[in-house]
């Protein structure tokens, strides 16, 4: 286990370099020069020269290279270009308000996709089978944003009961806030939980431990509640409370869609503005999360699973 | 991730699938003949195809459907409701909003379907060499999957159109890279298992050049699972193609795309919801449609529901 884990560790270091390098390559290197991006055609050579120096810019390549995986070390991201605040600082204040949204969208998602999943794969083949497996399909099938829309022009426009935008003050107001984008995001992510949910015990449903269960005469509520429902449920909680690059996509979406302060809707804001800085930070940000809860995920499978261990 | 692991659930049992004995019945019509006949008995499935072709159709005879010039503005007719005139209303500057879901068809369609391709070609080309050649080289081809994996998709095609602008050609680049892993990993898992068996050793045997056990003898055996894949990737680059031009990043206006038709909206949710309703309905029926087909080509490929069903 132990040595497992710890190869595991180190396959994720040079997916990490692998990665911000891309991120490096595609923001630094190949829009020619990022300052000329930033300040449009029409700024003259010396407003560009000086923003090249703000940015570092105006170094080689290699010299650029190095900086910034220096600065991603020490978790410095420069300063944003339209608030002039560190980068560091508005990520850390905002990284709440999108944690709220995501783990909020991971509870709703698994209250409504885990009984569903059971019931549509225990009823399977009937109406009841039928209709959630097409709602599940809409659901897969909804972009996040649509979703959203439909939510708020349903439940804030045309019946008032919650508020169009904002994240609101207070425990009580922000929980307000936090009804309609944590159910545009959790109703996806409970279409997805519910179709992995039936899979998995449909899955189980011929192992001969269930059919000696049945054959020395248990009740179907038995064999189900304890036999496959155990069997199947540990490797679906695991893939539901990670289900990380959903999540990240969507919240950007949904936190456009309903003015939500968050990392998404600040790396949507940092696009328009050309606020360079902060748009590398939420990237670099957005995914060493998702390789880091990748690591995780895989960890936990091999906890469960000790075949993958051997491998 | 879920869907990635559902991916990989999926690989899994498609490769195992392409191991074993085909059933009698099956062997003796060729595979499309299998894939109709699951299609045939499956409601779900057809409806997809149906919807599927009706969309392309619209698409491609837009300029004689579309009751009106998908970009012509009329001032005196904005944001109009539904009408004989115009039968899903105007927009903000008057133009008619079926023709411009019309037109719209054609702009996701071809981005899809570009993007899916080109995903697709080089995707499977990777994979099968990966898997095929193994040692080092696969080893450092899957951890560069593994990276493009660990960006999503959406934010990917953010990073690239912001640097290097937003047009069709970057759209379709960055919608490509992000499905290539797709593509790769399911071309790699067939190809590794194939290349220790019989048939591939007998063809080495009898001086088969690489390319050619590759091309003859590892392909044919991915073409079923990566249709699946690749018609659900379609359901996915669709999808994003909307959300990138939502953000106001994807394709620029005036060009008509359900994306950016929804984004326009925004100012208009509460006098005139219908405004964002309408191209989301055309976008969400077209991402269902593919979803249905891809769900039901994936059933076509287990040998199980094909006795079952046969």
């Amino acid at each position: 286990m132990f040595q497992y884990t710890v190869r595991r560790i180190i396959f994720t270091v040079p997916t990490v370099i692998l990665t911000v390098s891309i991120i490096f390559f595609v923001l630094r290197v190949l829009p020619g020069n990022p300052a000329v991006l930033i300040l449009g055609d029409s700024a003259s050579a010396e407003q560009i020269a000086n923003l090249q120096a703000k940015l570092g810019t105006d170094l080689p390549i290699w010299e650029q290279y190095i900086h910034y995986a220096v600065n991603i070390i020490q978790g410095d991201f420069g300063n944003s270009l339209t608030t002039g605040r560190p980068v560091t600082e508005q990520l850390l204040s905002l990284i709440p308000h999108t944690l709220e949204l995501a783990l909020a969208a991971v509870f709703i998602g698994a209250l409504i996709g885990i009984p569903v999943g059971i019931i549509t794969a225990v009823k399977r083949n009937t109406f009841i089978d039928g209709f959630f497996r097409l709602g599940a399909l809409i659901g897969i099938s909804m972009p996040a944003f649509f979703l959203g829309l439909l939510l708020l022009i349903a439940f804030s426009l045309k019946i008032p009961l919650f508020p169009s935008l904002g994240a609101g003050k207070g425990i009580v107001e922000n929980l307000h806030h936090l009804v309609l984008p944590a159910f545009s995001l959790g109703l996806i992510n409970a279409a997805l939980v519910m179709r992995i949910t039936r899979a998995s015990m449909l899955e189980e449903v011929n192992r001969d431990y269930v059919r000696a269960a049945r054959a020395k005469g248990l009740p179907k509520s038995k064999v189900v509640g304890k036999h496959i429902l155990r069997n199947t449920l540990i490797p679906v909680i695991t893939v539901i409370g990670l289900d990380i690059t959903t999540l990240i996509s969507g919240a950007v979406l949904t936190e456009t869609v309903f003015s939500r302060p968050g990392l998404g809707s600040l790396a949507v804001g940092a696009i328009k503005t050309r606020d360079y800085p902060t748009l590398q930070a939420c990237l670099i940000l957005f995914a060493i999360l998702i390789i880091f809860v990748n690591l995780l995920v895989d960890l936990s499978y091999s906890v469960i699973n000790p075949k993958i261990r051997a491998k | 991730m879920i869907e990635a692991k559902l991916k990989e659930n999926n690989e899994g049992v498609l490769a195992q699938n392409n191991q074993m004995p085909v059933d009698k019945k099956a062997k003796s019509s060729n595979p499309s003949k299998v894939y109709w006949k699951v299609f045939k008995t499956s409601p779900l499935g057809i409806s997809g195809l149906v919807i599927l072709v009706l969309i392309i159709f619209a698409a491609i005879a837009a300029p004689i459907l579309a009751p009106y010039d998908p970009l012509t503005q009329n001032i005196t007719q904005r944001v109009q409701g539904i009408s004989a005139e115009h039968w899903l209303g105007t927009d903000a500057y008057g133009r008619d909003i079926l023709s411009r879901i019309i037109f719209g068809a054609q702009t996701s369609l071809t981005v899809g379907l570009l993007s899916v391709l080109a995903s697709g070609v080089i995707g499977t080309a990777i994979g099968i060499f990966a898997g095929y050649k193994g040692g080092k080289f696969d080893e450092i081809l899957m951890r560069i999957i593994e990276s493009i994996m660990s960006i999503p998709m959406l934010l990917l095609g953010l990073m690239l159109l912001v640097a290097l602008g937003s047009n069709m050609t970057t759209l379709v680049t960055a919608l490509s890279i992000g499905l290539v892993p797709s593509c790769a990993r399911i071309a790699r898992g067939p190809a590794l298992e194939i290349k220790e068996s019989e048939y591939v050793k007998a063809a080495i045997a009898s001086g088969a050049s690489s390319f050619r056990i590759m091309v003859v003898h590892i392909l044919p055996n991915i073409m079923g699972s990566l249709l699946v894949v690749v018609t659900l990737n379609m359901a996915s680059a669709i999808r994003i193609e909307a959300s990138l031009s939502f953000l106001g990043i994807g394709i620029q206006p005036p060009t008509p795309t359900w994306g950016n038709m929804i984004k326009d909206s925004l100012s208009y949710l509460t006098t005139a919801p219908s405004l964002a309703i309408f191209p989301g309905l055309a976008l969400m029926i077209t991402v269902i449609a593919f979803n249905l087909i891809g769900d039901t080509i994936r059933d076509a490929s287990d040998p199980y529901i094909i006795r079952k069903r046969g």
